[in-house]
């Protein structure tokens, strides 16, 4: 019970350090800054269904677009707070619609149906604004990034605590079992078809409003963009490199990933991306358990 | 009073008949053994029972709720727990987890973590598991994951528990500790066992009655010493001793 005091102190404490960094900072050191949040809470986000239950998913991407878009269209109709708040609740509805159909099958199908409806979502998108004749919309007088920073360390903090809590939870334990072995899970009176659903759900409301906090920070949207798939492939990426399913796994994977990146991109421009390609190999062959589980395993620390 | 009833139960892959007109019925608090030659029907009947699987024909009843076609989950919840022939422990979960999540959910789930684990220590002291609860599943000898199946079983809270051959693999010694373990939990648990075995001593030491299967049928049903002076049954199973 101390040690668990001590652990939330010294959490709140480093928060709180955040908080204050936007004071220290330059806007070049800000902006990397955001990005790893960012990244952060994507991972933690993606971890909360996928990494507990196993089926890895390359939608993450659409929630994110999708909060972006509503949060674009809601501009200056609605209150701002209230337009990204929207975006993460319509991510969530998306997922709760897309969830329904995708997660009747498992493993490779499950990964290819993911990726496949996010990018069929993509292009839907796309014909809307064709249809409306929209090329691109662009956003005038978005908040400061100092405001963006602090509101994008709230979903870290956010996303995190959620991975932490589902984690602990009955509806956590029923995950990993799914993870595990399905057919033994439901054997065990774990209502396997509810809980992926509703994980699945409460897993797109973050990408949803990280989606809408960073199309203000670009201020300007562009569904090709928007919608991405490198954005799932590289929240993928860092749960590879950091390890799934545990909170301090993602949070790893985005600093070695952030970092590393925005590294290499300044130092060796032309070969960056080939470097990271053959990082993450190498990760997938020897390092499977990530960089959390390494450390864990190195240090001797408990399995749990 | 009967808990479990099957009426014409039958289940058919495409055109092949794996079970056909099935029916018997289990008391409270009995132990039935279930018996045949391997493909006679027996898992598959499990796991209509258990709800893995649907039946193409007939009902099953269970303490006066008409239950086939139900999913798995909600048979769990009624108070039904399996075991796999080929057991399948969450093998990246300690062995404790593996028993904690079948209390947290089961038939008689229990509120709390703290209490979910409560009850798996209890549970895994009594099938000898006790110095395993933190190891990985996947790490435990066959005999312990034979063990860790009925543990998580049990965990379950269930009153209808179905073995299906948790004493198949196992050597001499281990099979006599783990028919003492299963009568313990039976008598210490109220529950109501239907086992499947090859082993045939142990069923007649174990069961009080005994159903047998012969290419999907129901071919005889009595006492274990009925059962071996059953002349179809020695006929299509036990097959007589040559002079």
């Amino acid at each position: 019970m101390k040690r668990r005091r001590q652990a939330g102190l010294t959490l709140a404490a480093v928060v709180a350090l955040c908080a204050a960094l936007p004071l220290a900072l330059g806007p070049y050191t800000l902006g990397v800054g955001l990005n790893l949040l960012m990244w952060i809470a994507l991972a933690e986000s993606w971890a909360t269904f996928s990494g507990l239950s196993g089926y890895v998913s390359l939608g993450h991407a659409v929630f994110y677009g999708v909060g972006a878009y509503v949060t674009v269209l809601s501009w200056n109709v609605l209150p701002l707070w209230l337009g990204v708040s929207l975006g993460g609740l319509a991510a969530g509805l998306l997922a709760l619609c897309l969830g329904w159909p995708c997660l009747r099958v498992r493993g490779p199908y499950f990964v290819i149906l993911t990726l496949g409806i996010s990018e069929f979502v993509k292009y839907v998108v796309i014909s809307i604004e064709a249809a409306l004749g929209r090329n691109g919309r662009l956003l005038i007088g978005t908040p400061s990034l100092t405001i963006l920073f602090e509101a994008m360390l709230a979903l870290a903090v956010l996303s995190m605590a959620t991975l932490q809590i589902v984690r602990s939870s009955r509806l956590g334990a029923g995950l990993l079992a799914i993870r595990e072995d399905e057919v033994a899970a439901e054997a065990v009176g774990i209502n396997a078809a509810a809980l992926k659903l509703f994980a699945f759900t409460l897993s797109a409301f973050i990408p949803g409003v990280v989606g809408g906090l960073m199309i203000l920070r670009s201020t300007y949207f562009e569904p090709m963009q928007a919608f991405s798939p490198t954005t799932s492939f590289t929240i993928v990426t860092i749960a590879i490199l950091g390890g799934s399913d545990k909170v301090a796994g993602p949070v790893l994977g985005a600093f070695f990933l952030v970092l590393l990146s925005e590294l290499l991109w300044t130092r060796a421009p032309e070969i960056y991306m080939i470097i990271l390609g053959a990082l993450l190999i190498v990760f997938v062959l020897f390092v499977p358990e990530g960089l959390f589980g390494r450390a864990q395993r190195l240090l001797g620390w408990a399995a749990r | 009073m009967t808990m479990l009833r099957l009426e014409n139960v039958g289940k058919s892959y495409g055109g092949v008949a794996a079970l056909r007109g099935l029916s018997f019925a289990i008391s409270t608090g009995e132990i039935v053994g279930l018996m045949g030659a391997n493909g006679a029907g027996k898992t598959t009947a499990f796991s209509l029972i258990a709800g893995t699987q649907r039946p193409s024909v007939g009902e099953i009843w269970f303490d006066g709720k008409r239950i086939d076609g139900k999913p798995a989950y909600a048979a769990a919840r009624l108070g039904i727990a399996r075991t796999f022939q080929i057991v399948r422990p969450f093998a990246g979960l300690s062995v404790i987890d593996n028993l904690v999540v079948a209390a947290l959910y089961g038939h008689a789930p229990e509120r709390s973590r703290a209490a979910a684990e409560g009850r798996a220590r209890d549970i895994l002291a009594e099938v000898g598991l006790a110095r395993d609860a933190t190891r990985l599943a996947e790490t435990l000898t066959l005999a312990g994951r034979k063990r860790l199946e009925i543990a998580r079983a049990i965990a379950t809270g269930p009153r209808l528990l179905l073995l299906d051959e948790v004493l198949a693999g196992l050597t001499a010694s281990e099979v006599a500790e783990a028919l003492e373990m299963i009568r313990a939990l039976h008598r210490r648990r109220n529950l109501t066992l239907v086992v499947i075995e090859h082993v045939m001593r142990a069923l007649m030491h174990l069961c009080q009655r005994i159903v047998v299967l012969h290419h999907g049928e129901k071919i005889a049903e009595g006492s274990p010493a009925e059962i071996l002076a059953d002349q179809r049954v020695i006929d299509s199973y036990l097959g007589t001793r040559k002079p």
